[in-house]
């Protein structure tokens, strides 16, 4: 049986070797070990630097930058919460402040209306004050402007006479006169 | 002798011949290719981690766009419970990647266009996925291999193809990337032999071809570390959930 795979071995080895011969360097069996040793030494070095250097670096890194993020993530959470807390937190102020602006503006408003009603009262009472005042004044002044009128008409009667005849009239005469037609004239007004 | 396609995949030594206990282990252009994938990788890591900060520079977040491509690609295939084997997909993803993309370079060498690097790759994954299904599951896990809701008579049938899909995993796994290099690689190359022996006058046409199947196969090399990543990760979790 071992003789019969021994030859069967040495047969594949021929055919291999004619294969190789008729063109397929491949199958030449002549380098097979030496490849097969270099191969070990070469893929066996690379996987033990890759295994222990290489590879648990770059794992360590990329550990590293997965936390980093995570805390960045949890970080920009964190700051982003605080920040719609102090957003709340603005708007209720903005809130408050315009409810107490509007209530202000409301009791500001009423209190100037107030005021103004109260000077405009104190306006119209001065303002009767003064108007009576001067309507007095004006009355005195007609009465008195009445009272001296034929003083003032027997003044301008003498010098129209004057004027006219180029001759004085009597002043008690002119004056007795005058108050005669006023009197008349004041009577016949009444009547 | 150059016009053969096939040249660029050919592995030949570099320097004296080194051997233990006689089995050779000489340095080859295939191992000078997977040593200069790592110097790159480490370099690329190295500088993406050296001034590591939350707010990242320009290699750091390519370093870290890498990282969370696998992470996320691991969480919505295996789950949380792969974390302890994150660090072994994403060595995986980013040195065939490498190794595809440095491929791509003119008078470079494509590791993965070597069957037994893919094979290598994949009958680990599939030992390891195993080994970790045993320990999780103990021998329930060879419940995988018996699909729930089947009647019974259909069962012995069923057991015996998900045992030849589970055994052909490393197969399928292997040869997909290594096919798809080849092959990506071969038609360059052709279409590169077109843009010489045609000339400036006729080879303006396969050389425009060359242009959008080097676009392809830049894609090709993504999408086949990430089939393969993916893949890995889908046979963990068949190993740790136990979907059958």
């Amino acid at each position: 049986m071992k003789k019969n795979i021994i030859f069967f071995i040495f047969l594949l080895f021929l055919e291999h070797e004619a294969m190789a011969n008729e063109g397929m360097p491949q199958l030449n069996p002549e380098f097979w070990l030496s490849q097969i040793f270099w191969l070990i030494i070469c893929f066996g070095f690379l996987y033990f630097l890759i295994h222990k250097f290489f590879s648990p670096k770059l794992l360590a890194l990329l550990d590293q930058r997965a936390n980093f993020l995570k805390s960045l993530i949890n970080e920009t959470e964190n700051n982003k919460n605080q920040i719609q807390k102090l957003d709340n937190e603005y708007n209720k102020i903005i809130a408050e402040a315009k409810k107490n602006s509007k209530e202000n503006s409301e009791k500001l408003n009423n209190e100037f209306n107030k005021k103004i009603s109260i000077k405009k009262k104190e306006f119209e009472n001065y303002l009767n004050i003064e108007t009576t005042k001067v309507e007095n004044e004006i009355n005195n002044f007609k009465q008195q402007a009445l009272d001296n009128i034929s003083d003032i008409v027997s003044e301008f009667s003498k010098e129209l006479i004057e004027k006219i005849t180029d001759t004085k009239p009597n002043d008690s005469n002119l004056k007795a006169i005058i108050s005669e037609i006023y009197k008349k004239q004041k009577e016949s007004k009444y009547v | 002798m150059a016009t053969n396609p096939m040249h660029q995949f050919e592995v030949h030594k570099i320097g004296p011949s080194l051997s233990i206990n006689g089995i050779d282990i000489s340095f080859t252009n295939s191992s000078l290719f997977m040593m200069i994938s790592s110097i790159l990788i480490i370099t690329f890591f190295i500088l993406g981690t050296k001034k590591i900060s939350i707010v990242p520079g320009k290699i750091q977040i390519l370093n870290e766009i890498v990282f969370n491509f696998i992470s996320k690609m691991i969480n919505e295939t295996v789950g949380n419970d792969a974390k302890p084997y994150f660090p072994f997909i994403l060595t995986l993803f980013v040195f065939i990647l490498t190794m595809n993309m440095i491929g791509l370079l003119p008078y470079s060498f494509t590791v993965t266009s070597q069957v037994i690097i893919t094979f290598f790759f994949a009958i680990v994954i599939f030992i390891g996925v195993t080994i970790v299904g045993f320990v999780k599951n103990g021998l329930g896990f060879l419940k995988i291999f018996v699909p729930s809701g089947i009647p019974i008579f259909l069962l012995p049938l069923l057991v015996v193809i998900e045992i030849i899909s589970f055994l052909s995993r490393p197969i399928s796994l292997s040869v997909r990337l290594f096919a798809n290099m080849l092959a990506g690689h071969t038609m360059l190359k052709v279409f590169g032999g077109f843009v010489v022996s045609l000339g400036i006058i006729g080879g303006w046409l396969p050389l425009s071809f060359s242009v959008a199947l080097t676009a392809l196969e830049i894609l090709v090399a993504f999408l086949q570390a990430y089939v393969f990543a993916v893949l890995s990760c889908i046979y963990l979790n068949d190993a740790l959930h136990m979907h059958h």
